[in-house]
């Protein structure tokens, strides 16, 4: 998703104070943080605060970005560590109540599948697979990251980077009845 | 034999696929997967099957969407947090802070008072500031 030139002058100008460098890079970044929360912590409100949680440790820690990272890599990796913090202390809140919890709709429907527009049919799909490898498909797939960045935020091997990969794939093409023949 | 070798090149190329389906392999690896591409229909088929579902993928998270007001929320919270590092700042800071703002208070009142006077130093300033009245005669 481009060579973050742009990301890089942005997150300088906030650096730097620049409160409207930073609504841009909000306007850049929030759905695509939100989607990647979503598909960490599956809870849309928390989702959300995450969103919030991110951009706002931008703000505070925009002076300690290191301009030779790749700026989408150290967004998505200050957004995985806040939502799995949030994931970890919502599990340890509500543990006693988490497994009688209705699944989220969003993300786990139960309608059939085939009856279902292709986004539905993936998201259901997607919430089946093992949460490392429902990560490592969408930073892929959606985010546009190479096995290199995404070893790197997950803070795994780039071999299981590419095991997860090959797994999630198999599964996934399983779930959809991809294989035409 | 040939086959055992065919089946490898499949085995280590395929794991770069879903890779060279995102647009990120360089270098050595791509060309490396562009060569075995051209010759392997199997796996050029799973390029395929690998681009159809990275589209799923992309149309399945772009349906989902934050909430409306988020930007202003979080904006909200960034004043706050501003406001929080003022009240941060060492208790010296904070003085030397206030010191300022009473200063340029007075700076400001006092312009204001001058303004609303016609800008004209005025008997009893001067004689604070020990300047001769006779120099202002005919002036004020």
């Amino acid at each position: 998703m481009g060579d973050g030139e742009h990301e890089r002058g942005l997150i300088a100008q906030i650096a730097a104070g620049d409160r409207e460098a930073w609504g841009r890079l909000f306007q850049a970044y929030a759905a695509r943080i939100y989607r990647y929360a979503l598909t960490l912590i599956r809870d849309r409100s928390l989702a959300e605060e995450v969103v919030q949680e991110t951009m706002l440790a931008i703000w505070k820690s925009a002076r300690t970005y290191a301009s030779g990272a790749q700026p989408s890599t150290w967004i998505l990796g200050i957004a995985r560590h806040k939502a799995l913090d949030k994931l970890r202390r919502e599990w340890q809140s509500t543990q006693a109540q988490a497994e009688q919890a209705e699944p989220d709709s969003e993300i786990e429907p139960e309608r059939e599948v085939a009856q279902q527009l292709l986004g539905e049919r993936v998201r259901a799909a997607l919430a089946k697979l093992p949460a490392e490898h429902r990560e490592t498909v969408v930073l892929a797939f959606y985010h546009g990251l190479s096995y290199r960045e995404i070893a790197e935020l997950m803070g795994c091997p780039e071999g299981t980077v590419k095991s997860r990969m090959f797994y999630a794939k198999e599964r996934l093409r399983a779930l959809l009845e991809l294989e035409e023949e | 034999m040939a086959l055992g070798l065919s089946l490898g090149r499949c085995r280590k190329t395929r794991e770069l696929l879903p890779w060279y389906a995102n647009g990120t392999l360089a270098g050595a690896e791509l060309a490396e997967v562009e060569r075995h591409l051209r010759r392997c229909r199997r796996c050029h088929a799973e390029v395929e099957e690998l681009q159809k579902l990275q589209a799923g993928v992309a149309q399945a998270l772009e349906e989902l969407r934050p909430a409306e007001g988020l930007l202003e929320q979080t904006m909200a919270l960034i004043e706050a947090e501003v406001g929080l590092e003022i009240d941060a700042l060492p208790r010296a800071e904070r003085r030397e802070l206030k010191r300022l703002n009473f200063g340029l208070f007075v700076l400001g009142f006092s312009l204001g008072v001058a303004y609303e006077r016609g800008r004209l130093p005025f008997e009893a300033e001067l004689s604070a500031l020990g300047l001769p009245l006779a120099r202002f005669k005919g002036r004020i």
